[in-house]
């Protein structure tokens, strides 16, 4: 009796929407157009309708296409896995270099342990496998242990990291184990934890595994004179007691068979402290090692995928806005900057009808690429081209193809420019602490443009710090501000970094440019000649006590305004920005933050809009005919945070029967025969199991929470408001 | 195992030959070498050697002369009762065993030796003792002997294994290192009492049991009923021992002493093990060397006194880092190896204060605000929560405070005492959230002032920050910020605990501007 079940699978397909959304990101499956369009329709509140409007339109205008639909689909596919593989592969790239830095020092320093560890005796093969310990002259047998911090409470990041890290010693002549936090936990004690450090080692490990065993197969031709390293790599989640057993077992070792640790530590230098015993520290010789902090990673992947034109895709300004809070605010990894970053690229590749154009942004004669495809393409979607109001603005309204060619050329050329001077801005601003997040996020601003008149006032009165720009340009000028007050040296280095960004533009007024930072830089360099360093310093500290600065650096930032001015022009302000540009925050939101038991109980509440079955249509009062967990939803509604079982029970009954009467009075061909006497038991005890199986439902769903034993006969409420 | 198949009594009885060039040769098998002891002295025949080998054992066991003669005595010709050494870590007993094994006459047929921290279980015990006792297998059967699981097979395994060497009529010795190690294994207490018994178990009277603990025969005597051994008791060292140990196989003794003599007595006062003191002399006497050209030379007056103002505020610092962790000396040693060395000081003394003044490593803004209200929770009672967390944001707390009577007070007072003798509280996960969402709805105005304009793309900034709460709790319990107590996967009942102490909240606070010392209930 619940719903007529005509349209079942496409309701279904309707209340998973935020599921199939996230699902969609893993990109293995080809989006239907059908699929897309739904989703599109199940959206009629958002914020941005125009682009629900556009995407409409263009999906329209495909279906009366069937022929070429599948072929733009395919292609456009095939731009998202060409797209998203540059990227990806940059990202790698950012990463790895970021890290070999750290590969090399814990090389080093494991080179460095090994040699003072065979300083203090080099065992012959016959005492290592002694069980007993060598008589030397050493104290204080211990551990060298490489305390690497991460510097970052989230976990996900260093994953990778020290997975590199591990194939990084191994190929430089290592013998490598890692140890996680399920080895190092209390069930499976010291004993286990030993034997999954020896599986990791030997090929055959014996049922009975001692550090005998561990000895014999270090003295084996092949393996010994070679260090072995343990990576722990969250510290934090071991028990502190198995590790410190650990560590008392293998010290005894340590001049037989050279161990050393490596271990992850996501907090501060404390933890170790905190979690092993005293006796066990004193075991260890630790080493200090630092991760770059997230954020530079951050500044990093930046600078490589999105100011660089490196993939020929880039995200608006509200998109940068929400990703850069979901990293700030919320999660604070990479990782998950990196898939929502994924997503959205996703998401604008199966949303935009043009945007396999993107992949010309990456060929060498872009221009022949992109007539080559615009030519093939069928009218409709010319004219949609056309009607982007991007264009409009730009009064572009001929729909022949050189002006699209000759607009995507230019769009990409400005990127490049902006991309450069964005670089400039943030190379200034660097020493200051300004993150290239933010300067990009205020860069994508398609308000800057409007404001730039403005721009040149508002820096010069200084004043504007307390200023509240609800557009946020508070990063730019404080960039603008730290150069006023950079000292000469690093003045110096950010001219010269300065000179090779703006090498790459290719613009007439930029050569200009170009030219001034070249003039900037033998003034700045006949000025350091001239001044003994001691007397710029005592300058340097009055013109910041006082109200006056250096007049070179006076000119470096009327440069960089020049610059900022000229070439800081945002992707929103370009004509057909849309087909590179992804702008749809509403649907990347939904996409990752899903809200499951908030659409839970909207569906339940609402499930007659969904199902659209004849029988129960009305509009306020609760129906009988509808899901028993719909019901209970309904009337939870009615109640404060907790629900009275009995109360709740005895209208959800009252409902049931009414219908049930009613149902008989109608017809008497009603789906539920059974219960045409509900005052009979069995009727009854059908009504209290679906009652039960209903609350249950709610209950799994996350909606109430059974009743405490203090309070048998409440329910407390979980999810409020619609 | 690919030791070849040599079995041992052919080379035993040739030890005469084979013994005089006390380096196993490249013919040589491996596995003999292997279960000899150390190399012994070569002549064993002649008196004279055999003192000046006395000698040499008391001259590498300083101050243990008493110790090391009582050893020689006890184990020479096998006595009829267990050893026991014992006395605390760090002072000499392995190596005097050990040191003693080698010197003794008859020289011990076998020693099978189990140091039992380094054996992870029972088994493993079992397996290690029974492989140095037993011939190496021949390599057809090789490694996968039968390991006995019960402690009665191993009593009997270990009776054939030792019955076949007795037979000879030679000492046999079963040393049982950190014998305390056993008390927390797993059914530690019946193993320690059939270790202990082993003599009355196994009534082989070559067979010499040694065992070597810190803990005292008190421990381990008292209820098994077995045999009560000799105790060979091994006190700390006193401070001019400790200086010979520390002394020995220095390359410069002169400066080495002139160290010693600023930088061990006051180390001493702190801890009397000779590994910590060692461990924390290293460093130091590496700082010591530092205003010196010359490592070799031979410091006069003038240089002690220049190397004592050099080594003074280190010597502080080292004072108070000794009893936890010599961490942050080496730490420092790593981070700047080209930074001059009062750099490094500075930063040694003004480390306390940089770290008060920010975070060292990135946590996103809700999880920072999450840690908080699990402080405050932990911190405060859940009786007060109301008063603290009102709409005003508990700014009117004075004044509620000021009206109640003293008798309250004073009831309130003992309270707090109370709760902090207890430590942190707990917390079930609804207050969390309650606590939570009042500190971020109060400081919504100001983080929204910083953070642009997101709270229209967020629904409220509020419910941006709600959204995934509990997977930055997850990650809060993951890094021991807080830990979490049983829990019912369907119902979430679990109670939490925060971890943090006072001053890691204020700087999380701090990084978000918070105003926590308002939220913390003081007397």
């Amino acid at each position: 009796m619940s719903a007529p079940s005509s349209d079942t699978p496409l309701t279904a397909a309707n209340n998973i929407q935020p599921f199939l959304v996230l699902h969609k990101a893993a990109a293995s499956s080809v989006p239907s157009s059908h699929a897309r369009r739904r989703i599109q329709t199940s959206q009629p509140s958002s914020p941005s309708t125009y682009l629900a409007d556009r995407c409409h339109d263009a999906a329209r205008v495909q279906c009366e296409d069937e022929g070429d639909l599948d072929l733009y689909e395919q292609l456009r596919l095939e731009a998202f896995q060409q797209t998203w593989s540059k990227i990806q592969s940059t990202i790698d790239e950012v990463l790895k270099g970021i890290n070999l830095k750290l590969f090399d020092q814990v090389l080093q320093w494991v080179k460095e342990s090994f040699s003072l560890v065979r300083a203090i005796a080099r065992p012959h093969h016959t005492e290592v496998q002694q069980s007993y310990p060598l008589l030397t002259d050493v104290i204080c047998k211990r551990i060298p242990t490489a305390f690497i911090l991460t510097k970052n409470a989230e976990f996900v990041d260093d994953i990778t990291t020290f997975r590199d890290l591990a194939g990084h010693l191994e190929s430089n002549g290592c013998h490598l184990a890692k140890l996680s936090a399920t080895e190092l936990s209390a069930k499976h004690g010291v004993g286990g934890c030993f034997r999954s450090l020896l599986r990791q080692l030997l090929s055959d490990v014996p049922d009975v595994a001692g550090v005998s065993v561990l000895a014999s197969w270090y003295c084996e031709a092949e393996n010994y004179d070679k260090p072995i390293i343990v990576i722990i790599d969250d510290l934090e989640q071991c028990s502190g007691d198995v590790l410190g057993k650990l560590v008392l077992l293998l010290s005894e070792w340590v001049i037989k068979i050279p161990i050393f640790f490596v271990m992850g530590i996501a907090t501060t230098l404390d933890a170790p402290k905190k979690l092993l015993s005293s006796e066990a520290l004193q075991r260890l010789e630790p080493w200090k090692l630092t991760l770059g902090s997230p954020s530079d990673r951050m500044n990093a992947l930046v600078e490589a995928i999105l100011v660089k034109p490196c993939a020929g895709f880039c995200i608006g300004h509200e998109v940068a806005m929400f990703l850069r809070n979901y990293f700030f605010r919320h999660d604070g990894t990479i990782t998950s900057f990196i898939s929502a970053l994924k997503l959205a690229c996703s998401k604008h590749f199966s949303l935009e009808p043009l945007s396999f154009l993107c992949v010309g942004m990456l060929e060498e004669d872009c221009e022949e690429f992109w007539r080559d495809k615009f030519e093939a393409l069928p009218q409709q979607i010319r004219k949609y081209a056309f009607g982007f109001p991007s264009c409009a603005s730009a009064k572009i309204s001929s729909n022949s193809s050189n002006n699209i060619i000759e607009g995507l050329s230019k769009l990409l050329k400005l990127q490049k420019d902006w991309g450069s001077a964005l670089l400039c801005l943030y190379e200034a601003g660097r020493h200051d602490k300004v993150q290239l997040l933010d300067i990009f996020c205020e860069a994508v601003n398609p308000d800057l443009q409007t404001e730039n008149v403005l721009f040149v006032s508002e820096v010069t009165c200084e004043s504007l710090s307390g200023v509240k720009s609800g557009c946020g340009k508070r990063s730019i000028t404080q960039v603008m501000n730290a150069i006023r007050h950079l000292p000469m040296e690093t003045l110096l280095h950010v001219l010269e970094v300065w000179s090779n960004h703006l090498k790459g533009m290719s613009e007439i007024g930029m050569s200009e440019i170009n030219d001034k930072v070249k003039e900037l830089q033998s003034t700045t360099i006949s000025a350091d000649s001239v001044r003994p360093a001691k007397e710029r310093w005592t300058r340097r500290s009055a013109a910041s006590t006082g109200n006056g600065t250096d007049p070179l650096n006076e000119k470096a930032a009327v440069l960089l305004q020049d610059v900022t001015r000229k070439y800081l022009v945002p992707v929103e302000c370009l004509p057909f920005h849309e087909i590179i540009c992804f702008k749809n925050v509403d649907v990347l939101q939904s996409a990752l933050i899903g809200n499951p038991r908030r659409m839970v109980q909207l569906d339940l509440l609402k499930s007659q809009s969904h199902l659209k079955c004849s029988c129960c249509r009305s509009g306020t009062a609760v129906s009988g005919s509808l899901h028993d967990t719909s019901i209970m939803c309904n009337l939870a509604q009615e109640y404060g945070d907790v629900i009275n079982l009995h109360d709740w029970y005895m209208t959800f009954e009252g409902i049931i029967n009414s219908t049930n009467s009613k149902a008989k009075r109608k017809s008497y061909s009603s789906p539920s025969k059974k219960k045409s006497k509900p005052s009979s038991p069995e009727g009854r005890a059908m009504i209290q199991a679906r009652f039960c199986r209903a609350v249950t439902e709610m209950q799994i769903t996350g909606l109430v929470r059974m009743p405490s034993k203090r309070r048998p006969d409440l329910v407390q409420r979980i999810a409020f408001g619609p | 195992m690919s030791q070849p198949v040599t079995p041992r009594r052919t080379t035993r009885s040739s030890a005469g030959s084979a013994s005089d060039p006390a380096s196993p040769s490249k013919s040589r098998p491996k596995s003999t070498p292997r279960r000899q002891l150390i190399p012994a002295a070569s002549k064993e025949e002649e008196g004279e050697d055999e003192r000046s080998a006395i000698n040499a054992l008391l001259e590498a066991l300083p101050g243990r002369r008493a110790q090391a003669s009582d050893l020689l005595r006890l184990l020479a010709p096998a006595p009829a009762l267990p050893l026991l050494l014992y006395g605390g870590a760090a002072t000499g007993k392995t190596r005097a065993l050990l040191l003693a094994l080698r010197h003794i006459r008859p020289r011990p047929r076998r020693v099978a030796y189990a140091a039992l921290r380094s054996l992870p279980s029972p088994r493993a015990l079992f397996a290690s003792l029974l492989s140095q006792l037993s011939p190496p297998p021949s390599s057809s059967a090789s490694s996968r002997q039968r390991v006995p699981d019960k402690p009665s097979d191993f009593v009997a395994a270990l009776r054939d294994a030792l019955a076949s060497l007795c037979a000879q009529g030679e000492a046999v010795y079963l040393v049982f290192d950190n014998l305390e190690v056993v008390r927390s294994w797993d059914k530690g207490g019946q193993l320690l009492a059939l270790i202990l018994r082993l003599h009355d178990l196994l009534r082989l009277p070559q067979v010499v049991l040694v065992y070597v603990s810190s803990a005292t025969p008190d421990a381990y005597y008292s209820m098994t009923g077995s045999v009560e051994p000799n105790h060979i008791y091994f006190p700390d060292y006193a401070v001019d021992e400790v200086r010979d140990i520390l002394m020995r196989g220095h390359s410069n003794p002169k400066l080495y002493t002139s160290f010693l003599s600023v930088a061990l007595k006051p180390l001493f006062r702190v801890t009397r093990r000779v590994d910590e003191l060692g461990a924390a002399l290293e460093p130091l006497f590496r700082r010591y060397c530092e205003p010196l050209g010359d490592l070799k030379a031979v410091p006069d007056e003038s240089t002690k006194r220049r190397l004592f103002e050099h080594i003074q505020p280190h010597l502080a610092v080292a004072l108070n880092e000794t009893f936890s962790v010599p961490m942050r000396a080496s730490v420092d040693q790593c981070k700047d190896g080209n930074s001059g060395v009062k750099a490094s000081t500075k930063r040694q003394f003004g480390s306390r204060d940089s770290l008060s003044t920010e975070l060292e490593f990135h946590m996103s803004v809700s999880a920072k605000y999450l840690l908080l209200s699990a402080f405050l929770a932990s911190r405060n009672l859940a009786t007060l929560d109301a008063a603290l967390f009102d709409s005003t944001g508990g700014s009117d707390n004075h004044k509620r405070k000021r009206k109640s009577s003293q008798a309250s007070m004073n009831m309130k007072d003992t309270m707090v005492e109370e709760m902090l003798m207890k430590g942190p509280g707990t917390f079930p996960l609804e207050r969390l959230l309650a606590i939570f969402q009042c500190i971020t709805s109060v400081s919504e105005d100001a983080l929204n002032d910083v953070e642009c304009p997101d709270s229209m793309m967020n629904g409220s900034g509020m419910t941006g920050l709600m959204s995934d709460v509990l997977l930055q709790l997850s990650t809060l319990c993951n890094s021991n910020f807080l830990s979490k107590s049983r829990s019912c996967p369907l119902e979430g009942a679990a109670r939490y605990r925060s971890n943090i102490d006072e001053d890691l909240a204020l700087k999380v606070a701090r990084s978000v501007s918070f105003p926590l010392s308002k939220y913390i209930y003081r007397r």
